[in-house]
């Protein structure tokens, strides 16, 4: 869980029980006056709110929630009342906020994973949990090396990052697939120029095409491998997986 | 059904469904239409598709309105007045022009039809249904030149219903991607979904039966309900395909939806 998230927790867990003190000074230490109490309350339910949300179709009822913020207090900045446009722009804000976090969470973890690669002992007994009856190896283990990995075959998609590279992630590329987060530049398709590609775009129509399109191929894709298991994508996913499982 | 005004904090969204004929333009604004009001969503529908007999608007939703006449200027001077009623009175409305050289596609040529709206608070929210031929970016490519009929909230729905069975969807849709007109639109703030194929859609529709009741095994004109696998095909595309269709649509996009314990109703019926 990320600092943030964990101070969230901790500030929840502290009004719920009523805390003082240490514990509420804890709480109150990852909470930015700069933000509303709405955020914070937005923020802290939002997994409960998007579940809520996807049963119910579209967007919020943001006008009949108002009523329900201002009956648990919840308000803007400077104790403003909260409005349906109001309320749906700190959501927005709050989505950014998560994706922020999970963006952040993700380098933290390929990072990790980096340097579990790069450990010359990570094979050593010490290291190993369970049991392990055979004799001790009388050579010294290899020091680990980290290689890319094969570059991908022409028919199939690549993927810009691979785990444990230093690239940056960007969240918004992430989306769940089967409880999984799946990264959309699996979809780019090698030596082709993509539609953002062409010249004379700004950066910010070359982000919303590009999100656009692999949203769209991750749909397509999610008809179209019913019938296909075996396609690149999932081929790709597959061989990532390993690489991970051998990473750990 | 009775039309609410709306509260001023909103701007009224006009919903405007364009494209060539038979690609799927009522079909998808009778889904939209059936799914929002069984949401507790007030609007007008607009049915301005005379030469469409046998699949409209006015078949499923008996209060759309209609003009008296099919002749070309008296729909224009029909939807003239939709217009200044909107502008005026402030409401949610869905209108569906039809195909081929329409009334619409006249006015628009005579009149800065988005910008004279916009100006007036109305949020004009166009609709171009395609599938994947590159014709069907015809409409889209003609109304983008000179800014025509291309507002920001310009929504693109792709139909899987049109692409040939067995087919791969992202090879079908692969040339309208990468096309330069799907690029400009982007650039300009367009969305892209795509609807979802329903293989016995014509069975629901030809039994003038609205999706709910088809999914529930409703006798339709014909005397009869749809097949025993019919039934869950509705159900699934109903309930679950469509709803992550709309939920791409940015909210304010369409006509808001209104009882929100209708809204958990519905949702937990699901």
């Amino acid at each position: 869980m990320s600092a943030a998230g964990e101070a969230s927790r901790r500030a929840e867990s502290g009004k719920r029980s009523g805390a003082t003190g240490r514990e509420a000074a804890l709480a109150l230490a990852g909470r930015s006056p700069r933000r509303s109490s709405l955020f914070w309350w937005l923020f802290d339910n939002h997994d409960e709110l998007l579940e809520a949300k996807g049963m119910g179709g579209l967007g919020f009822p943001w006008k009949a929630m108002c009523p329900v913020f201002a009956e648990l207090e919840l308000t803007l900045l400077a104790g403003a009342p909260v409005t349906p446009e109001r309320a749906r722009q700190t959501w927005w804000r709050v989505r950014k906020e998560k994706a922020r976090l999970r963006g952040l969470e993700a380098e933290a973890e390929a990072e990790r994973a980096l340097q579990r690669a790069q450990d010359p002992r990570r094979n050593m007994p010490s290291r190993m949990s369970g049991r392990y009856e055979a004799p001790l190896a009388e050579v010294r283990p290899r020091r680990a090396v980290v290689r890319p990995p094969p570059h991908p075959v022409s028919n199939a998609p690549a993927i810009v990052r691979e785990e444990g590279a230093d690239l940056p992630v960007d969240p918004s590329m992430i989306v769940m697939f089967q409880g999984e987060p799946l990264d959309l530049n699996i979809f780019l398709r090698p030596g082709v120029r993509e539609p953002w590609e062409k010249p004379g775009l700004s950066a910010e129509a070359r982000q919303h095409i590009k999100l656009t399109m692999l949203t769209l191929r991750f749909e397509h894709w999610k008809k179209d491998r019913i019938l296909d298991l075996n396609n690149p994508v999932d081929r790709e996913r597959k061989r990532l997986n390993a690489l991970r499982n051998a990473q750990r | 059904m009775p039309f609410e005004t709306l509260n001023d904090d909103r701007k009224p969204v006009l919903m405007i469904v364009v494209g060539r004929q038979r690609v799927g333009k009522t079909t998808f604004l009778n889904a939209l239409a059936q799914y929002l009001r069984g949401h507790g969503a007030s609007f007008e529908i607009w049915d301005a598709d005379k030469m469409n007999a046998t699949n409209n608007m006015s078949l499923f939703h008996r209060e759309a309105l209609q003009p008296t006449s099919v002749d070309p200027e008296d729909v224009k001077a029909w939807l003239e007045q939709r217009f200044t009623d909107l502008v005026e009175r402030r409401f949610d409305a869905m209108l569906d022009v039809g195909g081929g050289d329409t009334p619409l596609a006249r006015l628009v040529a005579e009149v800065p039809i988005v910008p004279t709206l916009e100006d007036e608070g109305v949020r004009v929210v166009v609709v171009h249904v395609v599938g994947p031929d590159l014709a069907d970016l015809d409409y889209l490519d003609r109304f983008e030149q000179d800014d025509l009929f291309a507002p920001e909230a310009t929504l693109i729905v792709m139909n899987g219903g049109l692409v040939l069975s067995g087919r791969g969807l992202d090879f079908a849709f692969q040339q309208i991607n990468d096309h330069d007109t799907i690029t400009r639109s982007l650039t300009k703030g367009a969305r892209i979904v795509e609807m979802p194929r329903l293989a016995c859609l014509g069975a629901v529709t030809d039994r003038g039966l609205t999706f709910e009741d088809a999914m529930n095994g409703k006798v339709g004109s014909d005397g009869r309900n749809l097949s025993l696998l019919d039934r869950p095909r509705v159900r699934k595309w109903w309930t679950k395909e469509l709803p992550e269709m709309f939920r791409r649509i940015p909210a304010e996009w369409l006509p808001e939806r209104g009882d929100p314990e209708r809204t958990d109703r519905t949702a937990a019926a699901e």
